[in-house]
């Protein structure tokens, strides 16, 4: 339900791009990301839920890539959400996960805000970043963005 | 496919060198026709101070819809940023090291508009200017003005920022192990391939911090090769873990750039700022993360 609170225990998921703070290591795979990759906007920073409805890493790559183009050089960041609240306490901020399905043209009932903060969290967003797994979308995401989004 | 068959055959190039020679060179018997990278590079060797560089089109340009120019010169030479006639980046730098590496240029895209013909014209104050205190250095002035490229074919290769990248590798390659210059092609080509076309808004790619990385790489040798990202700004960052809760994370500017590190299970940040010639701004253990 919109505006609950994530569990502890659960994670969000990031659709992290080449461009936008995912790092690659020496053979060209996604394996990280820099403060970059977190998009905040006025409402928080944007996500989904990775366990919503039974879900997994592979049911939020279907996800994610079901509302914007996922292509092989693209990464899923999972960040854990019990250990998110812990690092923005521990640079003086409240954050939490909350679930905000989203209902329009692509619906994504898993989607998620990050909040409490704000680009200007440069430096929790550094601390953020290294929490986080980093894997690239299934091969199955990827197939399935393509027949959405035809390229 | 050859630059001829591409129709860049009509440029030429004339370059006046401190008045001690001219030399006008059909572009199209220099240009490596085996090259499948899009650009399209002029430069010279030797310490030669150019009074004027004009680059001419004589026609149109047949199927290409711009071409990109790239200027070089010797890496060995000091240099600053000039702006080029395009409003593209000029750039150079002191590093007497390079010069033993032999083959190193620095590059300078200009992107010239539509294939329309004319002339531009790069100042002898613009040359003096990159080219700083090496202005009246004639010696040598027998070695000439050289030409090499390819046409930038916007259709087959949409996104610049790649071509750039992988051409600045390719003259820097002098500097780098064979197993670096691996990595940071298949990085490049990771972060870069995507084009320009994303849904996100994409950052302009600083050659200048891709230049710096190169040279930090270069002298420091790491043990480990880094992971890569672009950061907002467009500036290249390069990051070493330690263990799975640590990491340093380095971002390259012109002369140095910012360091941060961090310790998850430490609970510490810790960051600042670098110069190129030196690791001691990098605080302690993170600098010793980089080199272990």
């Amino acid at each position: 339900m919109k505006g609950d609170l994530i569990p502890r225990t659960d994670h969000v998921a990031l659709h992290c791009q080449p461009k936008t703070g995912l790092e690659y290591n020496g053979v060209g795979i996604p394996v990280g990301i820099t403060k970059d990759a977190f998009r905040a906007d006025d409402d928080g920073i944007s996500s989904n839920w990775v366990e919503y409805d039974g879900g997994n890493f592979a049911t939020v790559c279907l996800c994610l890539a079901s509302v914007r183009h996922a292509r092989k050089s693209h990464g899923v960041a999972t960040i854990n959400v019990g250990e998110l609240i812990d690092v923005a306490l521990d640079g003086g901020k409240e954050a939490s996960a909350i679930h905000d399905p989203i209902e329009l043209q692509r619906p994504n009932p898993g989607h998620s805000l990050i909040v409490g903060l704000g680009a200007a969290d440069h430096e929790i967003l550094d601390v953020l970043a290294l929490t986080a797994d980093v894997a690239p979308f299934t091969e199955d995401s990827i197939a399935q963005s393509k027949a959405i989004f035809g390229r | 496919m050859s630059l001829g068959e591409q129709g860049i055959s009509g440029v030429t190039a004339r370059a006046s060198l401190g008045g001690l020679s001219d030399g006008r060179i059909d572009i199209s018997s220099l240009v490596d026709t085996a090259s499948d990278v899009d650009s399209f590079c002029c430069g010279w060797t030797g310490k030669l101070v150019p009074q004027t560089l004009l680059i001419e089109r004589e026609g149109s340009y047949s199927g290409i819809e711009s071409s990109v120019i790239e200027l070089l010169w010797e890496a060995s030479i000091p240099a600053s940023f000039v702006q080029g006639i395009s409003g593209s980046v000029v750039y150079g730098a002191a590093r007497s090291f390079l010069s033993a590496k032999g083959t190193n240029f620095l590059a300078c895209p200009m992107v010239i508009g539509e294939g329309a013909a004319g002339s531009y014209m790069f100042s002898a104050g613009a040359c003096f200017e990159a080219l700083g205190s090496a202005r009246g250095a004639n010696e040598n002035a027998s070695t000439g003005l050289c030409l090499f490229g390819t046409a930038y074919i916007p259709q087959r290769y949409p996104n610049k920022s790649l071509i750039y990248a992988l051409k600045f590798l390719s003259f820097r390659k002098g500097l780098l192990s064979p197993e670096q210059l691996h990595s940071l092609e298949l990085q490049m080509t990771a972060l870069l391939a995507e084009g320009d076309d994303g849904e996100l808004a994409a950052p302009e790619v600083s050659l200048l911090s891709l230049d710096t990385l190169i040279e930090f790489l270069s002298r420091y040798r790491p043990r480990t090769h880094p992971n890569l990202a672009i950061a907002k700004s467009g500036l290249f960052s390069a990051s070493w873990t330690h263990g799975r809760r640590a990491k340093i994370t380095l971002s390259f500017d012109r002369d140095g750039g910012e360091w941060v590190g961090v310790d998850l299970d430490a609970k510490i940040r810790n960051s600042g700022a670098f110069v190129r010639d030196s690791l001691a701004g990098i605080a302690l253990p993170y600098r010793e993360w980089i080199t272990a």
